[in-house]
C-alpha cells in the first residue's frame, strides 16, 4: 500500500518501526514542547528587542524633530536606524506608535500597565479609584487565567536570570542556599505598606523588569545609567554563586503578586499517573525548585515548560480546566482511559498507548 | 537536559522535605527584606520633610508641564520614563542615584541647559496622572502649567545695568503678559502669567543668568 493513499490506515496496529521511532523521539524530547520552548525564546527575544528599539526609535524621532543632525550622526549608526527611518514617513509614524516598557506600555492609544505598578501607585498615591488602575486590566485577566505567565514569557529580567542559571550549571557550582518562599510575599506586603505610609514607590526601584527597561532607556538616551545596573549585577552574581534563581523564587514582589492572582488559574500543569515513574527529573529541571511530579506544583509555576521538556516519558502536560478539589493535578490512569473512550476518535488509542509506555 | 545540574540535591530536598527550623528561616528572610529596603532607600518619616526641604529655598525640581504639586507628584509618578521618551525637545532628564531617595527616577528639567518648549507631549503620554493632560493649544497656559516662576536679579541684568539686551523678552512664549519690555528693553516680570518654561533663562547670556526659574511650590 502506498503511503500517499487518501484512506487512513487503522491505528490499532502500528508497525514495530513506527513504535520504535516514536519512543525514541519521546525519550529525547517531545516535539511539541520543543516548539513551545522555541516560541518562548522568540517571545523573550522580541521583548528584549522592543525594550532596546523603543528608546532608540524615540530618541531618533526626537532628534529628527529638533533637526539635530550632528546628534544623530554622533549617536546612531546611520546605516541602521537612519537608513531604516529617514526616507520613510510611514515607518517613522509606525515607530512612534509604541512607547514605554514592560512597566507601562502605550501601543497606539491603548495603555497597558504591570499590575505591580498599579499596586505601587495606589499604595503611594493612596488612591483606590483612578483611571490608571484600568490599564492593568489585560495583564490582570491574563494572570487570573494563565498564572505567573508574565515571569516566564515576558519578563526581560527572567532572561537574564536564566542566563545566570545556565552559567551556574556550566561552572558546576554546588552551593545552593534556599530561603523561605514566604519571603517574596512579605516583600510584596511590606513594600506596599511602606509605600502607603512613606509615600514613595518602593517596587519601581527594586523590580527587575522595570529596572532592566529603565536602565536600557537611560543608557541609550543619556549614555549613563542609574543604580539599577548594580542591583541587577548583585542579583545575578548571587544567583550564580550562591542560590539558584534566588530572585524569582524568594524575593520578587511581582512574582508574589502574580502567584497570588494565579491561585485559581485555568491553565494547569497535569501529571499523567499512568506514565510517571517518579524519576524526579522534572523536579531537578524546575528552575523554581517546585515539584511538578507530585501534582501539587502550586501557584508559583511560571509556565516555562522546563519540566515538560525534561520528562522523557511525556508524563507532564498542560490542560485547561478548573483547580481540582483535592489540590492534586493528576490525571489518573482510569480517568484518562475513560476520557479516551468517550472522545470521538480516540477509542482505539488506549491500548497502543499503554503498550507503548509499558515497554519503557 | 538529561544531565543533572549540580547543586540540585538541595532543590529536590527543598521541594519535597518539610521546612527547616523557623528562626533561621525568619532571619534569612529578614536579611533579604532588609537589604532590599536599604537598596530602595526606604526612609522613616514620609514625604513631608522632603517637600519642605525641597521647596523652601525655591530649589525644588522643575517638573515637566502639567505636573501636580510636588508631594502629589512624587506619590503618583511611577518612574516609567515615558515623558522623557516622548519629549520632542529632549529636555527631560531623570533624577539619578545622587538625588534624594524620594525623588529618584522622577523627571525634571534644567532650563539653562535645555528649556521646555511646551509641546505637551510628556503630559499627553503620562499614564498615572502625575502630569495632568494639557492641550498644547490651550489659550491660557498660565492657568494650568506651573513649573516654576522666573525671578530676576536686576543687579546683573544687562538691560538694568545700561546695556540694552532684551533677548529674554523675545524668547518668552507668553510674551507681553509674563515678560514685557520696559523702557530700553528692561524685562518686567508678571508672576501671574509665568509658566516657568525657562526659555528666558536659557536665552539669557549673562553668566550667571540674571533670570532664573525657581520652584517654591504652589501657594
Amino acid at each position: 500500500m502506498s503511503a500517499r493513499s487518501p484512506k487512513k490506515k487503522p491505528r490499532s496496529a502500528p508497525s514495530r518501526f513506527y513504535r520504535r521511532l516514536t519512543r525514541a523521539r519521546r525519550q529525547r524530547l517531545p516535539g511539541r514542547m520543543r516548539a513551545l520552548q522555541l516560541v518562548r525564546r522568540c517571545v523573550q527575544a522580541s521583548v528584549l528587542l522592543a525594550l532596546i528599539s523603543i528608546p532608540v526609535f524615540s530618541l531618533y524621532e526626537n532628534l529628527r524633530n529638533q533637526r539635530d543632525d550632528i546628534g544623530i550622526e554622533a549617536r546612531f549608526d546611520t546605516r541602521l536606524v537612519d537608513g531604516l527611518l529617514r526616507e520613510n514617513p510611514e515607518r517613522r509614524v509606525l515607530a512612534t506608535k509604541l512607547r514605554g516598557s514592560v512597566w507601562t506600555l502605550k501601543a497606539g492609544d491603548t495603555v497597558v500597565s504591570d499590575p505591580l505598578a498599579v499596586v505601587d501607585f495606589s499604595a503611594a498615591a493612596r488612591s483606590g479609584v483612578d483611571p490608571f488602575l484600568l490599564t492593568a486590566l489585560i495583564p490582570l485577566l491574563a494572570t487570573l487565567l494563565l498564572g505567573r505567565v508574565f515571569c516566564g514569557w515576558l519578563c526581560p529580567a527572567d532572561l537574564l536570570f536564566e542566563v545566570g542559571s545556565t552559567l551556574r550549571r556550566w561552572a558546576g557550582i554546588e552551593t545552593n542556599v534556599t530561603f523561605s518562599r514566604w519571603t517574596k510575599f512579605c516583600v510584596l506586603g511590606l513594600g506596599a505598606l511602606a509605600g502607603f505610609y512613606l509615600g514613595t514607590q518602593v517596587f519601581a526601584e527594586i523590580y527587575p523588569p522595570r529596572v532592566v527597561s529603565g536602565e536600557l532607556y537611560l543608557w541609550i538616551t543619556f549614555g549613563a545609567g542609574g543604580a539599577g545596573a548594580w542591583l541587577l549585577l548583585l542579583i545575578v552574581s548571587f544567583e550564580v554563586f550562591a542560590s539558584r534563581r534566588f530572585w524569582c523564587r524568594y524575593a520578587c514582589p511581582g512574582g508574589a503578586l502574580y502567584s497570588l492572582l494565579g491561585t485559581f488559574r485555568v491553565l494547569r500543569l497535569k501529571v499523567r499517573a499512568d506514565r510517571c515513574t517518579q524519576c524526579s527529573k522534572c523536579v531537578s529541571a524546575c528552575e523554581f525548585g517546585l515539584s511538578p511530579m507530585s501534582g501539587k506544583i502550586g501557584n508559583e509555576c511560571n509556565n516555562c515548560g522546563h519540566c515538560v521538556r525534561a520528562c522523557g516519558l511525556d508524563a507532564l502536560t498542560w490542560r485547561i480546566g478548573p483547580r481540582p478539589k483535592d489540590g492534586f493535578d493528576i490525571i489518573a490512569a482510569a480517568e484518562r482511559s475513560a476520557a479516551r473512550e468517550t472522545s470521538a476518535h480516540g477509542a482505539k488509542g488506549t491500548v497502543e498507548e499503554n503498550h507503548d509506555t509499558a515497554g519503557q | 537536559m538529561s544531565k543533572r545540574a549540580p547543586g540540585l540535591e538541595a532543590d529536590v530536598a527543598h521541594a519535597t522535605s518539610p521546612p527547616k527550623p523557623r528562626r533561621r528561616e525568619f532571619l534569612k528572610s529578614a536579611a533579604v527584606i532588609g537589604s532590599l529596603a536599604l537598596f530602595a532607600r526606604v526612609r522613616v518619616g514620609g514625604l513631608e520633610g522632603y517637600v519642605e526641604a525641597a521647596t523652601q529655598n525655591g530649589n525644588a525640581y522643575i517638573r515637566p508641564p502639567g505636573a501636580v504639586d510636588e508631594e502629589e507628584f512624587v506619590r503618583r509618578c511611577i518612574r516609567c520614563h515615558k515623558c522623557g521618551e516622548n519629549c520632542t525637545n529632549s529636555c527631560i532628564r531623570f533624577v539619578g542615584a545622587e538625588g534624594p531617595a524620594e525623588a529618584r527616577g522622577t523627571p525634571y528639567i534644567v532650563p539653562r541647559e535645555k528649556a521646555c518648549v511646551l509641546c505637551m507631549k510628556c503630559n499627553n503620554n503620562c499614564p498615572s496622572g502625575a502630569l495632568q493632560f494639557v492641550d498644547a493649544d490651550h489659550p491660557a497656559l498660565w492657568e494650568v502649567v506651573h513649573m516654576g516662576t522666573a525671578e530676576l536679579d536686576k543687579n546683573i541684568c544687562n538691560s538694568y545695568q545700561g546695556y540694552i539686551c532684551g533677548v529674554c523678552i523675545r524668547a518668552c512664549p507668553i510674551g507681553d503678559l509674563a515678560l514685557s519690555a520696559d523702557l530700553w528693553e528692561k524685562p518686567l516680570l508678571n508672576p501671574d502669567y509665568c509658566v516657568g518654561c525657562g526659555l528666558c533663562e536659557q536665552s539669557c547670556f549673562h553668566m550667571p543668568q540674571a533670570l532664573r526659574i525657581r520652584n517654591r511650590g504652589r501657594a
